[in-house]
């Protein structure tokens, strides 16, 4: 069972799904107490598009030593402050109709399996909410999926020290990840899963 | 003196909305939202709290907030800021969401421009202000809607309750929107609402 630290920045708390997926155990907090919290006991952060991205740099630091430590760090949204070393800020694409804003899955990797373009790329039919431009990889990072004909990166994963960090380029990835599997939450599941690492504790 | 000064709650999308063209020249001094208790408010004319600022951060200077309107300022709470969850007087109705009427086949938000004549209201028609709804205001005798829909107030100012200053309150959330790179209708919204809101405090 991997243990997360789900950090919000809003009055509302995470979603009910989070306190569903009874395989992993979530602490949902308000982001400021990032700075109290025993994070040697965590193997993830999560980090949703309401995050404040000043704080999060003022934290640099203490979020590059969790990574190094063992840690992951699973941020959603667009990157407009760096707050972590391998970060570069969001840069939108051009959106002209379906084919520029189509998601297609770029690597068969544990955290894409079982996922099809449609289930990214499309909402009731409407395309546009999964990722509309991309937080640019490090050169080392494995690319996951891209939006549109430049193949522009949505969804990557890059390992730092022990950790990894995972990047969505959006809004919160994991209503999408519900939709593919609300029966069994398997998708969110089989994402977190890959984020628990083995202990010794 | 600074004409419009805007919170910065360090989101992506405040940071889009407010310093990045085609808006971020509208806003002359940003102050993020962990400095706001020790910065002295009174040199902006007006101050924008934009859109999903973190309601429970606003509380923690909701007093400063009140103490600058009673100085003179006005205060300018953009949707999803929830002002009826600190200060008094407000209320807010929370409705469903639809965000797919256009999708479905219904009507729209209906959308009524209450005051054309007001200033903040220079060049706004009802079609600047479709998309989505999050709730309605019951405004009080203070409150003077702008913006209606069929189940209340969207947008309203009120000259009365911290004069000589103000309060313009709205539970549309375009900052949000726009600053996602999303809905284009929210980027048409804030082309009108933020020079008319910049020329309004300006005349005062």
């Amino acid at each position: 069972m991997g243990r997360f630290l789900w950090l919000v920045n809003t009055p509302n708390q995470a979603p009910d799904f989070v306190h569903q997926m009874t395989s992993h155990d979530f602490v949902v907090a308000q982001q400021y107490i990032l700075e109290d919290q025993d994070l040697d006991r965590l193997d993830g952060i999560v980090l949703t598009m309401h995050s404040d991205q000043r704080h999060l740099a003022a934290n640099q630091s203490l979020l590059m030593a969790f990574l190094e430590h063992g840690g992951s760090i699973i941020f959603n949204g667009h990157v407009a402050w760096p707050f972590l070393t391998m970060l570069k800020p969001f840069q939108s694409v051009e959106q002209q109709g379906l084919e520029s804003l189509r998601i297609h899955i770029e690597a068969d990797h544990p955290l894409t399996r079982g996922l099809t373009t449609d289930d990214l790329t499309f909402q009731r039919s409407v395309a546009g909410f999964y990722g509309r431009g991309t937080n640019p990889p490090p050169d080392d990072a494995i690319v996951l999926t891209s939006v549109g004909s430049s193949r522009a990166p949505v969804d990557w994963v890059v390992q730092r020290g022990q950790g990894q960090l995972f990047v969505h380029t959006g809004n919160d990835l994991f209503p999408f990840l519900y939709r593919a599997d609300p029966a069994d939450l398997g998708r969110l599941r089989q994402f977190f899963d890959f984020f628990t690492r083995a202990r010794s504790w | 003196m600074v004409t419009l000064a805007a919170i910065d709650g360090g989101t992506y999308f405040h940071h889009q909305s407010l310093y990045e063209a085609p808006f971020g020249h509208y806003f002359d001094e940003r102050i993020y939202v962990q400095d706001v208790s020790a910065t002295d408010l009174s040199a902006c004319k007006a101050l924008l709290l934009p859109c999903r600022l973190n309601a429970d951060l606003i509380a923690v200077f909701k007093d400063q907030l009140v103490d600058y309107m009673r100085a003179g300022g006005t205060l300018v709470a953009m949707g999803e800021t929830f002002p009826d969850r600190w200060l008094p007087g407000i209320a807010f109705t929370a409705c469903e969401t639809n965000f797919w009427w256009w999708v479905e086949g219904l009507p729209g938000p209906d959308i009524q421009i209450v005051d054309t004549d007001h200033p903040l209201m220079a060049g706004m028609t009802a079609d600047h202000a479709i998309w989505h709804l999050h709730g309605h205001f019951r405004t009080s005798p203070a409150q003077r809607p702008l913006i209606d829909e069929v189940g209340g107030t969207l947008l309203f100012e009120d000259t009365k309750t911290y004069a000589p200053g103000r309060l313009i309150a709205t539970s549309l959330d375009p900052m949000y929107h726009h600053g996602s790179h999303f809905m284009p209708a929210t980027t048409r919204f804030l082309d009108v609402f933020l020079p008319a809101l910049r020329a309004y405090v300006s005349k005062t």
